[in-house]
């Protein structure tokens, strides 16, 4: 017998229930054109966003999520299409203001992105909810996991401190430290990173953030204005690459003006 | 009535003037897909229900494509493939007699075959389904795979292998279609 015809038999008695299907359908379709566009919204005024009032914001000296074994809980990719498309600059800034809006409060400013060499990176000014200092630049850069890195296991260095690595249930590999040692933006600046080096995917993602940034005129918040924790979640999200992103960040990313880098 | 169409039926001579004109046309064919892929008719359930969903979502799209179905199809795969989709159900059943006795099918050879599918990798599976359920072309199963074409055909061939340990009378040439 036919392989066609075995298949054809085993579900011949399936059968939908068309208009309930039908129905439910277009609710969950409505659904998804509404996050569209409430994610595109966001985007068009991301210059100044003011996210929600409650919740608090990840920083260190509150309490912190868990960053559990599983799958990051953004709550954002539920919503995602499973679409994707080209990269983006802009797209990649806006894919970092939801990832970083799925963690923490805040308000979102200068939004910057290049996507060349291979690589995408891209830059924005968070204000956790309620700080009074300066705004911190939080930015995630996008790599192609390059031999020079070299393979698992991977170990801490001598520049990290604090220095965490741990292997993920998908055989990537988290990596938090601090690099207080960068004086980029002056003595006092302090720096946490978390990267998932990733060789199934070939991917490198790193992401940091500052107490302050490069317009901050030498002022500091006390803390970087993302914990490790938050900078984990944002940086294990599945859905990043060097390549394709979301089709909804990259939509959002149209509205988004990129500041000059 | 409920309107069985094959899959280039729904095509751009054919093409549905509204989502509820397609789901009508097209909805039994990608629940049965769905079955077949996910092993389970609630899952398929789920399944169907988010691509027709992504469907609706993009509309404009879809109902200017040069073949809605494929599109719908296309959706159905990536969603199944991703493991992404949402785990939230639908309240309600879609199924006509879920649980009623097969009134055309052999209960036994679904079973059978459902469960010798779910033996496979997902993507393994897929790549089965739509090559013999919808009879597609390696080349389309590739684009809806991601997969190359070279790696369809293996991934075919090493399935096809698998079920035949289940099903020893599969016919020899469907693995080697060239096409």
């Amino acid at each position: 017998m036919m392989l066609r015809d075995q298949l054809e038999d085993a579900v011949a008695d399936v059968a939908a229930d068309l208009a309930t299907l039908t129905t439910a359908s277009r609710r969950q379709g409505l659904g998804i054109r509404r996050r569209r566009r409430a994610l595109a919204a966001v985007g068009a005024v991301a210059a100044v966003t003011v996210l929600a009032v409650t919740g608090y914001a990840l920083r260190p000296g509150t309490p912190e999520i868990h960053v559990s074994d599983g799958p990051p809980s953004t709550g954002t990719e539920a919503d995602l299409s499973g679409e994707s498309a080209p990269i983006t600059a802009a797209g990649t800034a806006a894919a970092l203001q939801d990832a970083v809006a799925s963690v923490a409060h805040g308000t979102f400013g200068r939004f910057q992105g290049d996507v060349s060499g291979g690589e995408a990176l891209a830059a924005l000014l968070f204000t956790p909810l309620g700080s009074n200092g300066p705004a911190g630049q939080v930015m995630v850069n996008l790599q192609p996991l390059l031999r020079s890195v070299g393979g698992p296991p991977y170990t801490c260095e001598s520049f990290m401190t604090d220095c965490s690595v741990r292997e993920l249930p998908d055989g990537d590999t988290l990596r938090t430290y601090h690099d207080d040692g960068d004086s980029e933006f002056g003595a006092a600046s302090k720096r946490l990173v978390a990267e998932v080096l990733s060789p199934d995917r070939h991917l490198r993602v790193v992401v940091f953030a500052l107490n302050t940034n490069p317009w901050a005129g030498g002022e500091y918040q006390t803390e970087p204005v993302l914990a490790l924790h938050g900078l984990s979640e944002i940086a294990r999200q599945p859905w990043w690459s060097t390549t394709e992103l979301p089709e909804e960040y990259v939509e959002a990313g149209r509205d988004l003006d990129l500041y000059p880098g | 009535m409920k309107t069985e169409l094959l899959d280039e039926a729904v095509t751009v001579a054919h093409r549905p003037a509204t989502f509820e004109e397609l789901v009508a046309a097209t909805g039994d064919r990608m629940l049965r897909t769905a079955v077949l892929l996910t092993g389970d008719r609630h899952a398929a359930e789920d399944l169907v229900q988010s691509a027709y969903a992504q469907a609706f979502a993009r509309w404009r799209l879809v109902s200017r494509a040069e073949n809605p179905t494929a599109y719908v199809r296309a959706i159905l795969t990536r969603v199944f493939l991703s493991d992404r989709r949402r785990k939230r159900v639908a309240e309600l059943p879609l199924l006509d007699g879920v649980d009623a006795p097969a009134a055309t099918g052999d209960a036994t050879l679904r079973l059978s075959l459902l469960d010798a599918l779910a033996t496979l990798p997902p993507t393994d599976r897929a790549v089965l389904v739509l090559r013999y359920f919808h009879d597609l072309p390696v080349a389309e199963v590739a684009t809806q795979t991601g997969l190359s074409e070279s790696a369809c055909r293996t991934r075919a061939s090493r399935a096809l292998a698998r079920l035949r340990t289940h099903f020893p009378d599969l016919a020899d040439h469907e693995g080697e279609d060239p096409r």
